[in-house]
């Protein structure tokens, strides 16, 4: 029986696929250890690697796919956490347990950031039930002060993915079918302590179109791979990810601030599409205080719902009257660059380098040939298996200039990572209509001074 | 039937009658203050009723009190005090009679209510998750659940008195705005815990002697905190130390029992942990096995697997010549525990048996080297509308102006600017002198400015402080008044538009007149309130009446015209609607009177 469903399942793995670059199998290979691929320059000093390195590092974090796909944009999302015994262990620093809350408390600031007009809630894992640690809303505030909230308390017990799925199956019950309904899961254990059969439960899920990811912390677990599978048709391998590390979980989690892209088979099950009413409410600035709808407190300024008149005293927000939706444009426009991604920029080579001596956004003057030489030497400088990994590296890195595509303008890497990660819009695009170049100077230099404060 | 089995009993002190009803399998306990007569027939008063009862526990012959310990199925326990040890014997047999010890007795007492002491036991002991009970018809129709939410919830409950008791919102009103709300504390209170490894989850803390004595350089001392709740489950889930508990503890203090079962080489092996050498033994006598032991020479298997010829790999899970003892036995324990747990849950799930074999096939076939599957989205087609806003002509005009208008002249300022600065006479001031036009614009532009910095600084920090404090006592009193009013207001606010939006023609017509008149109510309410707040303020100080009256106005304003524009939406539509009758009966006139 095995060996017919292995014969049956298994892959041809094609030669090609195992071939090391080295020519060999991979396994014949040598290992890379990280610390090979950095040299010495002559002094003695990395201060230039670790600087490639850094370049590397930034570019790797641009390089995502910018297909613009169908995705849905009205989200509804649970978070899950694991506050098991398992999460008291000491491999992420200071514990697993408020390294995932630290990280939680990022990503609701990031999901909100990029979703304005989608809605969180989180769930817990411990002592094998599902606590509630906050409900499914549009506030940050009140998510971020539930989780520093948990940080006081210790992990204890075993999870319950099965209580915790049902939990978020019944918080995300009322969701309109122009919504999506979602499930992150953060799993430090190697376990489930479940009171049924969670087959059923997936399967329940399924059906009612809740996505799942996990973010294991401690190894590939069969039914969260399981899950991820189901819920996700088929598609387990980016769903579910298990870590290697602090900043790998980080990017597992934040990775879930995209919103999904939608499927053809839900949408060939419910066609058609629908209008949603929202409304755009106009901002009043009073001398004297008034109370707020939405926490009957007493608050100078705020905004007036176009339909019922009430204040509410921030945005994005349901109102607390009438229940219409009320955003300002510029939140439906940050959730709408999710649909229209910028295109990635490509890296100028040498020979194209010298069209541009300052970069289009900041103006700051870009490398130089001569003044980048003694990098490229050192990068360059390394055995010979090493070399084809500094070398990827160093062309990366090595003019300094990326260049958008369709307005052909070139731009350093800082005002590049500014423009994929904040901006979403490309300064050249913007200005460059009707050839126009000159009077874009101000406005960019505008624009570099807010990538300062960004990063500062 | 039989007449009941009664005999005279003290619980907790207080005296009763034990009643035995073997006809009905039921045990209750009635204090003496209840009369026994009276009661007969129409079920316990203020009694403990046991359903099912899982051991009895009898106090030794020796022993010079007369007591009997019932435990019931659900891990409670109740001990009485006989009056004489003849008593204890007769309720004995009489239990032992009436069959209600049996375990096997489950189907016998299945359709019998659950015993109050029973249901209070805890809330994640129930049965199943209700999978149907989430829609919200089934939730507005669950008065239980909402009356436990309520209590759990202390906003909600104020907000549910003002609105509900106080002001005779519907109840069905108040909750249809709540569903979310309702439906997650159904599932809060529905979820179980599964069967899990209860000696994994007790570790013992240890604890220096003159910690807890408070004396110095004591000795250490290792702690273990058990809660009923692990006892129980430790009970459940290792029926050996149940036994153990049940023939040692009469004599036994529970706590010197629990002390000598974390000290003993059972509680380690069924840890499955490594026994040593050092281990101390344990003198009871082994409870490990609880199957009879078959005798070696009698047991057919054990002599057939016993021959010398054949010795190869073991026949065990290690699949090796030599044996590893302590493994072996930490691997069986743990299997035995995982096998145990799955059982309990697969006799819950109980699922069709070919379902459970498909389960079985899924987790066989390997699925590592599958093609990875690939999910098709949908693309969207953009097209980048560059002609819209950027279309030449737009950007000639704009190129005109600059060219013929502005930019020389801010090219000139900018030379005349930087000649100034080379010269180095030439200060801020001055420069901005020359530059600027006129100071008058200037002055009127930085007001503005820090108008609007004052402005903004005084929302901002009113928004983080919450509430003004420095008011007076009537001003405390009245801003009470008024947050509650503006509260209750906005409630009906939300009713009242969720009836008007919910497009469901019954619920406005019956809903909306009522909820109208109490949105009416509410801007009446607020309205009086801050008429009264500025008479009773009139005689301190009449000269800034008006001003008062504006300020206090001020708070909720914005309230009232949104209870204003819903009343006045109300009436307009109401009139629309009895417009398009009138007009509609006019023309069925107008017809009938064309008609013949």
């Amino acid at each position: 029986m095995r060996s017919t469903t292995r014969s049956n399942g298994a892959r041809p793995v094609s030669n090609l696929e195992l071939r090391s670059t080295a020519g060999g199998y991979i396994w014949e290979d040598s290992i890379q250890r990280s610390w090979d691929v950095v040299q010495e320059d002559a002094g003695g000093s990395l201060a230039g690697v670790v600087a490639e390195l850094v370049q590397a590092g930034k570019r790797k974090r641009l390089h995502y796919d910018t297909t613009p796909l169908q995705r849905g944009i009205i989200r509804h999302l649970i978070l899950v956490l694991d506050l098991s015994m398992s999460m008291s262990e000491k491999d992420l620093r200071p514990t697993r347990y408020q390294l995932s809350i630290s990280y939680a408390v990022q990503f609701v600031a990031d999901y909100f950031e990029q979703n304005p007009i989608s809605q969180l809630g989180i769930i817990g894992m411990r002592d094998g039930l599902a606590n509630l640690v906050s409900q499914l809303g549009g506030n940050p505030t009140e998510h971020i002060s539930a989780l520093q909230a948990l940080r006081k308390q210790e992990p204890s017990g075993d999870p319950s993915l099965q209580n915790a799925l049902e939990m978020a199956r019944g918080g995300l019950y009322h969701v309109p079918s122009h919504g999506t309904k979602e499930v992150v899961i953060i799993f430090g254990s190697l376990l489930s302590c479940d009171p049924g059969d969670i087959h059923k439960t997936v399967g329940t899920l399924k059906a009612e179109h809740v996505r799942v990811r996990i973010v294991g912390l401690a190894a590939e677990v069969a039914i969260c791979k399981e899950i991820c599978r189901r819920t996700n048709e088929g598609d387990s391998t980016s769903t579910y990810g298990v870590i290697l590390n602090e900043q790998h979980f980080k990017e597992l989690l934040l990775a879930s601030c995209t919103p999904p892209a939608s499927t053809k088979q839900k949408s060939s099950a419910s066609l058609g599409s629908d209008l949603m009413r929202m409304g755009f409410p106009s901002r009043i600035v009073e001398t004297s205080p008034s109370f707020c709808a939405c926490h009957s407190r007493l608050i100078k300024g705020g905004y007036i719902c176009p339909r019922c008149k009430v204040k509410v005293c921030s945005l994005p927000t349901e109102c607390p009257a009438c229940g219409l939706t009320l955003i300002l444009s510029t939140h439906l426009a940050r959730s709408y660059h999710h649909l229209m991604p910028l295109r990635n920029w490509d890296e100028v080579d040498w020979n194209d380098a010298k069209k541009a001596s300052s970069c289009f956004a900041c103006q700051l003057p870009f490398l130089t040939a001569l003044s980048s030489a003694p990098r490229l030497r050192v990068s360059v400088s390394g055995s010979t298996t090493n070399a084809t990994a500094v070398s990827a590296i160093a062309t990366g890195g090595a003019s300094g200039r990326f260049r958008c595509p369709s307005c052909k303008q070139m731009f350093c890497i800082d005002c590049d990572l500014f423009a994929h990660e904040i901006l979403h819009n490309c300064p050249g695009c913007e200005a460059a209509a009707g050839g126009r170049k000159l009077s874009n100077g101000q406005a960019a230099t505008e624009v570099s001074t807010a990538t300062t404060s960004a990063y500062a | 039937m039989q007449a009941p089995f009664l005999v005279p009993a003290l619980y907790s002190g207080k005296k009763g009658t034990i009643r035995l009803s073997s006809g009905r399998n039921v045990v209750e306990w009635i204090p003496s203050a209840a009369p026994i007569d009276g009661n007969d027939g129409s079920g316990p008063v203020n009694g403990t009723v046991v359903v099912r009862l899982d051991n009895i526990t009898a106090s030794t012959a020796t022993n010079e009190k007369a007591r009997l310990r019932i435990t019931t199925t659900c891990h409670t326990q109740f001990t009485f005090e006989l009056p004489t040890r003849a008593n204890l014997e007769a309720l004995k047999a009489a239990l032992a009679s009436a069959n209600v010890t049996s375990p096997s007795s489950s189907p016998a007492s299945a359709g019998l209510t659950p015993a109050p002491a029973a249901s209070k036991s805890d809330p994640t002991r129930r049965l199943a998750i209700p999978t149907k009970g989430l829609s919200d018809t089934d939730l507005l129709a669950d008065r239980t659940l909402q009356l436990s939410f309520l209590r759990s919830n202390g906003d909600l409950r104020q907000q549910f008195s003002d609105a509900v008791v106080g002001q005779q919102l519907p109840c069905d009103e108040f909750w249809r705005t709540r569903i979310p709300l309702l439906r997650m504390h159904s599932l809060v209170l529905a979820q179980r815990r599964g069967p899990y490894n209860v000696l994994a989850t007790i570790k013992p803390v240890s604890k220096t002697h003159s910690e807890a004595t408070g004396e110095g350089g004591g000795t250490a001392q290792m702690m273990v905190s058990l809660s009923p709740d692990k006892i129980r489950d430790i009970f459940v889930q290792y029926p050996v130390v149940r036994r153990a508990y049940d023939e040692n503890v009469p004599p036994l203090v529970e706590t010197t029992f629990w002390s000598r079962f974390f000290l003993s080489k059972l509680c380690r092996r069924l840890r499955g942990e490594k026994i040593g050498f050092n281990d101390a033994q344990d003198n009871q006598r082994e409870l490990q096995n609880e199957n009879a032991k078959i005798m070696r020479f009698a047991d057919v298997e054990a002599n057939e697997m016993d021959d010398s010829q054949r010795a190869g790999n073991r026949p065990d899970i290690t699949m090796r010549q030599t044996p590893h003892n302590d493994a072996l036995s930490i691997m069986r324990t743990m299997n035995k525990l995982s096998q145990k747990i799955v059982a309990s849950v697969e006799r819950e799930a109980q699922q069709p048996l070919e379902e459970q074999e498909q389960l079985k096939q899924r987790g066989l076939v390997l699925q590592d080297l599958d093609p990875v599957t690939t999910v098709s989205h949908i693309g969207l087609h953009l097209h980048r509308s560059t002609h819209s806003l950027h279309s030449a002509t737009a950007w000639k005009d704009v190129d005109a102006v600059a060219t013929d208008g502005n930019e020389s002249g801010a090219s000139k300022m900018l030379e005349s600017m930087i000649d100034s600065c080379s010269s180095s006479s030439g200060s801020i001031p001055t420069l901005l002198s020359s530059a600027v036009p006129s100071s008058s614009t200037v002055c009127h532009a930085q007001s503005q400015v820090f108008n609007l910095i004052h402005s903004r600084r005084s929302t901002e920090s009113n928004r983080h402080k919450g509430d003004d404090s420095d008011n007076s006592a009537s001003d405390a009193v009245m801003m009470r008044d008024m947050k509650l009013s503006h509260t209750a207001g906005i409630e009906f606010l939300r009713h009242f538009w969720s009836a008007l939006l919910s497009g469901e023609p019954s619920r406005a017509v019956s809903g909306l007149p009522l909820l109208i008149t109490s949105v009416e109510k509410s801007k009446m309410r607020l309205e009086t309130i801050v008429d009264r707040h500025v008479t009773s303020n009139a005689f301190q100080d009449p000269a800034n009446l008006s001003q008062e009256k504006k300020r206090v106005q001020g708070y909720v304003q914005i309230t009232l015209d949104a209870l204003q524009s819903a009343a006045k939406m109300y009436y307009d539509l109401v009139k629309e609607q009895q417009e398009a009758f009138i007009a509609a009966q006019s023309e069925n006139t107008t017809l009938a009177g064309t008609l013949p």
